[in-house]
């Protein structure tokens, strides 16, 4: 029936977002659509919506371009989605620890973590690089940038 | 004018600049050269390394790392068939050839001087049509600038994306993200969800990195790639394999010309780049070959050609984006990111309110390119080991980088977290063949967008025939429309002809 059902669901998606845009998120977050502030979001969403329906049709009557192949450089196996999730997931804590346990044991964790992820399993050049970047990165931006790296709340306690 | 020009001289030829410019071209040429990394990437990672540099020396090494990566992508392409950039994949048509000839070394140098002569070339045009263009720009009003931006981005919305529809669907969405934080003539506040982090809008650079950087080994995780692998370099007798001889580089001296100016015709429009610039250089130089069937086995015009016409876009690429304030390609959006961070507002008030510096950028690019002869020679030396880093280690370290470059510009964690947000959402952008690039541009272009159509509805009244009145703005609004309506017949016809 629906010829390409991933650009149906993106269509009907789109839509359905620029329409909780326009009842609640621009009023609310924005102001009255018919005010100057709003002009431009309105538009804007007004615009998606527009296209979104559009996509929406033309998945309904038009079926997926099949891929031509992989490119020469990507013809290896591919990791599973709950890898990729996992690599997230670590980027993720990394992001929100920084602020914690501070620049050096945050990266080091997330450094080893990422490199078994890929498949790396000897220690030595793991931590090699990941000290190595970890090195490079502080004295590029502590040492000769002058722009500090997190130290983390924690390490700050354990250092008073 | 004279004046100006030396002040620009006195401020750009400086020893520290010419430092910069050179370790833009040899970080480029060596992240180029490495498959799974491009310039642009390399660039966003930059920028955040360059924050408290002056802007001159922060701009000539981002543009020199842009040059760079165009010609390292050769590296990879001509050494082992698996192009370090997508621009250097028409290289490798006759480049890899060459090299199971055991002529690697020529190829690669006949691709560096291509290169190079296209960069002059293209750099040259830079500097001739830029003050012109600019002088023209001036005479625009709100309502021709709106209307120049919109064609602009209907143009660029092709950049990366499956379809004409995916490419406007993600310029919108990157309209309506520049909308997020203090409204740019109210200062109300939108979508700041009470959030003081986001009052002053999306962070660019941690975006940034995340659509193009995080995103992208994601991507690669999910494709899978095939480590690239030093082979042993196969041995010429031939005392000449190695270096390109005075008859072979006047034999090809022709087709570098004819596509230094296709190069740079295609970096002057936005929305076209340097992988058609390169295979368009290619084609025009087998088909005016006396010897077409030749191309494809290793014949020299078949690298020079692709080479010249990649490297002519970069020069030529920064005319839409000094002059008008409009970015034609990803690395050129990037670019213009990193202007921004650096104080400067690309477009046609550029030339006015910083000549010395735009000036002295010009005369540092074309300096450059003569570094261009110099620093990437070692590479070829050491092209095969370092080509071929596995991407297991090389991507944590990418990543790494990613966070502490969202972070290390502002000293905002709140940055890496945005930074992470847009990586997964780049990487569900390529997933739906949607296209970043083309978001990521009008991310840039959305503020400009948006005062622009505001002050010209305020000389109206509020009335938005002021579009269609002033000719020039009608114009601009007609090719917009035209521009749509030609690419969505386009696809319709190809998809038939399919």
């Amino acid at each position: 029936m629906i010829q390409n059902r991933m650009d149906f669901k993106l269509g009907v998606g789109l839509a359905v977002f620029c329409v909780f845009l326009l009842v609640y998120l621009i009023p609310k977050h924005v102001g009255p659509l018919n005010e100057a502030d709003a002009l431009m979001p309105t538009l804007v969403t007004g615009f998606i919506l527009l296209l979104g329906l559009l996509l929406a049709v033309q998945a309904i009557r038009r079926p997926a371009e099949k891929q031509h192949g992989a490119e020469s450089h990507s013809s290896g196996q591919g990791s599973r989605w709950y890898t990729i999730a996992f690599v997230v997931l670590i980027m993720a804590a990394y992001a929100w620890l920084l602020d914690i346990t501070g620049f050096v044991f945050t990266s080091l964790g997330a450094m080893v973590a990422l490199f078994m992820v890929f498949g790396v399993k000897r220690w030595l050049p793991i931590l090699a690089i990941s000290l190595g970047t970890l090195g490079g990165l502080y004295l590029c931006f502590d040492i000769m940038l002058g722009a500090p790296l997190p130290v983390g709340t924690l390490v700050e306690t354990f250092l008073e | 004018m004279l004046e100006t020009l030396a002040v620009a001289a006195s401020q750009a030829l400086t020893l520290t600049n010419f430092f910069g410019a050179a370790l833009g071209i040899f970080l480029g040429s060596l992240l180029g050269a490495i498959p799974g990394l491009n310039g642009t990437m390399a660039i966003a990672l930059l920028i955040p390394v360059t924050y408290t540099w002056s802007p001159l020396f922060a701009i000539a090494m981002l543009v020199g790392c842009w040059k760079g990566s165009v010609y390292g992508g050769s590296i990879s392409a001509v050494l082992l068939n698996a192009p370090g950039t997508p621009e250097a994949a028409a290289t490798a048509l006759d480049g890899y050839p060459l090299t199971k000839q055991g002529k690697a070394g020529k190829a690669l140098k006949m691709a560096l001087y291509a290169s190079v002569i296209g960069a002059i070339f293209s750099d040259g045009l830079l500097m001739v049509a830029s003050p012109p263009i600019a002088a023209l720009a001036l005479m625009f009003g709100p309502a021709e600038l709106a209307m120049l931006i919109l064609f602009a981005l209907v143009v660029v919305a092709d950049t990366g994306a499956k379809s004409q529809l995916k490419g406007l669907i993600s310029t919108a969405l990157g309209m309506l993200l520049a909308t997020v934080g203090l409204d740019p003539i109210t200062t109300q506040q939108r979508f700041t969800f009470g959030s003081i982090d986001l009052d002053a809008g999306i962070g660019l650079l941690a975006m940034l990195i995340g659509l193009l950087v995080m995103s992208e080994v994601l991507v690669q995780m999910e494709e899978g790639w095939r480590e690239a692998h030093a082979e042993a370099m196969v041995k010429s007798d031939d005392p000449n394999a190695s270096r390109v001889t005075w008859p072979e580089l006047k034999g090809c001296l022709g087709t570098i010309f004819r596509s230094s100016i296709l190069g740079s015709f295609c970096g002057a429009l936005p929305g076209v780049g340097s992988i058609t610039a390169a295979f368009m250089g290619y084609d025009q130089a087998r088909r005016l070959s006396k010897h077409p069937e030749r191309f494809g086995k290793g014949e020299l015009q078949g690298v020079a050609a692709p080479e010249a016409a990649n490297n002519a876009v970069c020069g030529a690429g920064l005319i839409p984006l000094v002059t008008l304030g409009i970015p034609g390609a990803l690395s050129a959006a990037v670019i213009m990111g990193a202007f921004m961070i650096h104080g400067l507002a690309p477009g046609p008030m550029l030339m006015v309110e910083h000549p010395e510096t735009i000036y002295g950028l010009f005369m540092l690019l074309i300096l450059s390119d003569f570094f261009m002869l110099i620093i990437p020679l070692p590479l070829m030396k050491l092209g095969q080991w370092v080509v071929a880093v596995p991407r297991a280690y090389l991507f944590p370290v990418i990543l790494a980088l990613c966070v502490i470059g969202a972070f290390g510009t502002h000293q905002n964690l709140f940055d890496v977290k945005v930074m992470v947000f847009f990586g997964v959402v780049g990487y569900l952008m390529k997933k739906w063949e949607l296209s970043p690039a083309a978001l990521l541009i009008a991310f840039i272009l959305g503020p400009m967008a948006e005062v622009y159509l505001r002050q010209a509805l305020k000389i109206s009244g509020g009335d938005p025939s002021i579009f269609v009145t002033k000719p020039l703005a009608a114009l601009f609004l007609a090719l917009a429309l035209g521009a749509i309506v030609w690419t969505l017949l386009r696809n319709r016809r190809s998809k038939k002809t399919a």
